[in-house]
């Protein structure tokens, strides 16, 4: 009768003995999981125990005439508005993205004309003996410089050493190309421009070396709707 | 009675183990009890030391314990006698939209490519002397609660100035260069390494931490390509390393006021790439945010 009741006794035993050791091993991969997750619980406990509180802001209110602060906001952001509209572009612009190779025309009142295929610099560096050329697309507000019907193309020194041939000295007769550059140019400054392509198949790709070409009919609208001046966006 | 009836009857006569010991479990009482005391032993001191204490004594903002201090000394006024709750929240919206204003137009005036984050539309707009020139809209938005749940005083303290770029990490490169040598000849440029004439494809995802801990993360909708796992699980681990807390340290320093506070968007591939190529990034990389107002 003893050994019986000893048996039953450690069997108890082993049975809680188990369940101490299941419910430690549970408790401690919940708390492993809880820890992993800190961030997140500490995310959701701000949602309930914190509240967006505006004593701060009542108190200042009640120093000051609320009524009068009021205007003075409006009157402050009103103000700061109209400063800003005097940066936008009073005339027509162009927005070129040269991340996805896309440009989108406005006219001044900031209605869309015309949206299309670009091509811009492609990120080559280029290494000579003495020089390097980053073929980059300039990023920022420029303007339009100047407007050039049936452009020539005056080769720099880099489309000679890109290709390897020898550099001819400024003013020789090879450094002149005609047609290259489509039917039109835009001037952007520091040697930049827009102007056509004869590789239209890569027009939504980065393959120039800094210029961004276009394809001809976008360039022809463009050309037209740009006046000398116009703010040119480049991204 | 049928075969199929004799099966299913037979089905609900033999519960399953865990059917069985929850049903014999708190028969047992004394040993349900200390069961039941271990097992949430473990996540409740969690709950309440690493969870509940830090967020209840932690400031929500960095500005959150600078006006504490200001404000320690001067004696709490009646306040919200003249103001109920909705005018206050009005003028709140008015300061919020003064401060953007300003701001915007701060960095109009220089000569700088600047981010406007609107949480209020879940936007994410790139702009130029003042000039929208590109607008994302997320397909999903985290903000943190930091951020909603912060006193309006220390939020607007925080967005005063526009955010400044400090540190990236990213799946795709800022500006993929090729550098290629200068052929000797002819022949040699002929066969110079072109770039791949496609476009991109990389899955997209980064994050760009700016001052003030502000933390923006950016990942791609479209689902990932096989191809970029590898990507992922590298920009993963670094992330892990630099931003994430190690597990020890979530331990010994569970709200630890330099953590950042992050907003997470999700938004077509195309726009997360454009925003992070036009980004200036160097110090000069601004960031605008506008939090919630609208109610």
């Amino acid at each position: 009768m003893n050994q019986i009741s000893e048996k039953i006794l450690s069997y108890k035993k082993r049975v809680w003995l188990s369940f101490i050791m299941l419910s430690l091993l549970l408790s401690i991969f919940a708390g492993w999981w809880m820890i992993n997750r800190l961030e997140q619980l500490q995310e959701v406990a701000t949602g309930l125990l914190r509240s967006k509180n505006y004593d701060l802001l009542a108190d200042r209110l009640n120093q000051t005439n609320p009524e009068d602060y009021l205007v003075q906001l409006d009157k402050s952001i009103k103000e700061s508005k109209k400063k800003l509209n005097g940066f936008l572009p009073n005339q027509s612009y162009i927005l070129i993205n040269t991340t996805l190779n896309q440009f989108r025309l406005f006219d001044k009142d900031g209605s869309l004309l015309r949206q299309g295929l670009v091509s811009t610099g492609s990120y080559t560096l280029l290494r000579g003996n003495n020089r390097t050329w980053m073929f980059k697309t300039p990023r920022g507000q420029l303007k339009v410089l100047g407007k050039t019907k049936d452009p020539v193309w005056v080769r720099p020194d880099w489309a000679f050493i890109e290709e390897g041939l020898k550099v001819p000295p400024a003013g020789h007769p090879s450094r002149y190309e005609y047609g290259t550059l489509g039917d039109y140019s835009l001037n952007l400054g520091d040697g930049y421009l827009i102007h056509g392509t004869l590789y239209k198949r890569f027009l939504g790709l980065p393959v120039t070396h800094g210029c961004v070409r276009m394809g001809d009919e976008d360039l022809e609208v463009t050309f037209k709707t740009l006046q000398l001046g116009s703010r040119v966006y480049i991204y | 009675m049928s075969e199929l009836e004799i099966k299913n009857n037979s089905k609900t006569e033999n519960p399953g183990f865990f059917s069985w010991l929850l049903g014999w479990l708190p028969r047992q009482r004394g040993l349900f009890l200390v069961f039941f005391i271990l097992l949430i032993s473990i996540p409740l001191t969690i709950t309440v030391l690493l969870v509940v204490l830090p967020v209840l004594s932690t400031p929500l903002l960095p500005t959150e314990a600078m006006l504490k201090e200001q404000n320690a000394d001067s004696t709490r006024l009646n306040s919200a006698s003249n103001w109920d709750k909705t005018s206050l929240r009005l003028v709140a919206a008015r300061e919020i939209e003064q401060k953007t204003q300003k701001n915007r137009l701060s960095l109009a005036s220089k000569d700088s490519i600047y981010l406007l984050l609107n949480l209020n539309d879940s936007t994410l707009s790139v702009e130029i002397k003042g000039l929208t020139v590109h607008v994302a809209r997320a397909n999903d938005i985290f903000i943190s609660r930091r951020i909603t749940k912060a006193s309006h005083d220390a939020l607007l303290n925080w967005i005063e100035q526009p955010f400044t770029f400090q540190q990236e990490l990213s799946t795709i490169a800022k500006t993929p260069v090729l550098v290629i040598d200068a052929p000797k000849d002819t022949t040699e440029a002929a066969q110079l390494p072109r770039k791949p004439l496609e476009p991109e494809k990389d899955y997209v995802q980064y994050s760009l931490l700016f001052d003030r801990q502000l933390l923006l993360e950016v990942k791609q909708s479209e689902e990932a390509l096989p191809e970029d796992a590898e990507l992922i699980s590298n920009y993963r681990y670094r992330y892990d390393t630099t931003i994430s807390t190690s597990f020890l340290n979530k331990i010994t320093d569970p709200l630890p006021s330099h953590r950042p506070v992050k907003i997470s968007l999700t938004m077509p591939q195309a726009d997360a790439r454009t925003i992070f190529r036009a980004m200036p990034h160097s110090v000069y990389a601004r960031l605008i945010l506008i939090p919630p107002y609208k109610q």
